[in-house]
């Protein structure tokens, strides 16, 4: 019973609808971010397919770790060995720092007293392809591991990014040099607070909106202030590489380093701060403020 | 008989159209990366064109609108280009038919081309305005189109002759 030709007005009519809901759907994505519920649930049906997408990088990285050979993989063990115990050495003074540091903090009756979050997991980036307009990378958890929206992102090196759509089992992580998103951050030697704002696709960070004389110089370390509620503060971000004032420019153009290399990570850690833990029912993804002047800003 | 062979087609489509799901979604090196054809485009566009019947403006909806959940792009751009090329090919597909295998490819690149072109509209007023790259894919794509068409070809007139 094939009708032998398809008929075009029901067509024009279907398409027409269809390009009408893709239309709003569009809008409201990107000027109102509503779609983020049936985002996921999407995301989670496409879970299978980028399961065997991602298969083949897995294994070619596997494989790789099988071929290496034994003397390289007992000359990693020996590097590893000796970063751990260096750390743990430093990790000995931690306790009494801390307990230092708040004691300080109370005596100077300071509210911004940072606290360590409480919880890190690893996460394992998948390899799937994103869209290349966006700095973007998928990791291997989602809700179902408590992961929520905006959650902080770091790697080993510092501030990694921060996590913008959310399955069950997966989650998308935006870059902090994506040129949608900014955050605040403080000058680890002179305190001089800023603006780290994603440069796109160089990689880079720029700081805008610095005054000339601002007291920032090339090779310092930026960490991340703790001002937007979305990064803790402490971690470092970038170092500046940078630092030029244009002829007849009121703002120094500043271009800074970010520490995490997004290239060479291959995992990274999820954080899950204090206050997430203290007041769940306080809304986390208010923290990505939208800033109404400028579309759809992250932080 | 018939019934056999729409069973099969019916799977066929399927299958193909997951196989670009999957390959649209492997990451490739770097420089490969923007070379990459738009296979679910080419797929769509044939089985609009072969099974018009079947596959239209709905399927290459819901499967844009896969991608871009998975690319993480904003929803509804894909499944709208997806939709549009489509739409065209259902339009004309009973012309597109009868041309030689040449002028098909070329259609098959102003489609391409089409698609492009509105990606680009939409993305521009996201304030996303692709790079050069984004043109990359379509050598890829067009060369791909007689190789799918051969393939898919041979494995339907074997599902329509079953030895």
């Amino acid at each position: 019973m094939n009708t032998l030709f398809v008929k075009a007005p029901a067509i024009t009519l279907r398409f027409v609808l269809l390009l009408l809901i893709s239309t709003v759907a569009m809008v409201a994505d990107h000027r109102y971010r509503v779609l983020e519920m049936p985002r996921g649930w999407l995301l989670t049906v496409m879970q299978p397919i980028q399961f065997v997408a991602d298969w083949p990088a897995q294994r070619w990285h596997g494989w790789t770790e099988v071929v290496a050979a034994r003397s390289h993989l007992l000359q990693e063990n020996k590097a590893l060995l000796e970063i751990n115990q260096q750390l743990a050495t430093e990790h000995q003074q931690f306790a009494k720092l801390q307990a230092e540091n708040r004691r300080l903090n109370e005596l100077l009756q300071s509210i911004a007293t940072s606290s360590l979050p409480t919880r890190y997991r690893l996460a394992r980036i998948v390899q799937v392809s994103l869209d290349p307009h966006t700095l973007q990378v998928q990791i291997n958890l989602g809700s179902q591991a408590d992961v929520f929206l905006g959650q902080p992102v770091i790697s080993s090196a510092g501030v990694f990014g921060q996590v913008v759509h959310l399955s069950r089992y997966s989650a998308q992580v935006l870059l902090i040099t994506d040129s949608s998103h900014a955050l605040p951050v403080i000058d680890q030697r002179s305190g001089q607070r800023a603006i780290a704002r994603g440069d796109g696709p160089s990689g880079l960070l720029r700081l805008p909106f610095l005054a000339a004389h601002a007291d920032i110089r090339e090779g310092d370390l930026l960490l991340s202030s703790g001002l937007g509620k979305v990064f803790p503060a402490g971690y470092p971000v970038a170092t500046v590489r940078s630092v030029s004032t244009p002829v007849g420019e009121k703002f120094a153009e500043v271009v800074a380093v970010p520490v995490a290399d997004p290239g060479k990570v291959q995992e990274v850690l999820l954080l899950w701060p204090d206050r997430a833990v203290q007041t769940i029912e306080e809304p986390v993804t208010d923290d990505l403020v939208d800033d109404q002047a400028d579309d759809g800003d992250h932080e | 008989m018939n019934d056999v062979a729409n069973w099969r087609d019916g799977w066929l489509i399927l299958t193909t159209l997951l196989a670009a799901l999957i390959i649209d979604s492997m990451v490739l090196p770097q420089f490969l990366g923007s070379f990459r054809p738009d296979v679910l485009a080419v797929i769509v566009i044939y089985w609009s064109l072969m099974a018009p019947q079947r596959v239209g403006v709905g399927v290459a909806w819901v499967a844009g609108l896969l991608v871009d959940v998975s690319s993480s792009g904003l929803i509804g751009l894909h499944a709208m280009v997806l939709s549009m090329q489509a739409y065209i090919t259902l339009m004309l597909y009973q012309q597109i038919r009868m041309l030689p295998r040449f002028q098909q490819t070329l259609f098959v690149l102003i489609l391409m081309v089409l698609g492009k072109l509105l990606a680009m509209a939409v993305l521009g007023m996201t304030g996303r305005l692709p790079t050069i790259e984004f043109w990359f894919s379509l050598p890829a794509s067009v060369v791909f189109w007689p190789l799918i068409y051969a393939l898919v070809q041979r494995w339907r007139k074997r599902a329509l002759l079953p030895s």
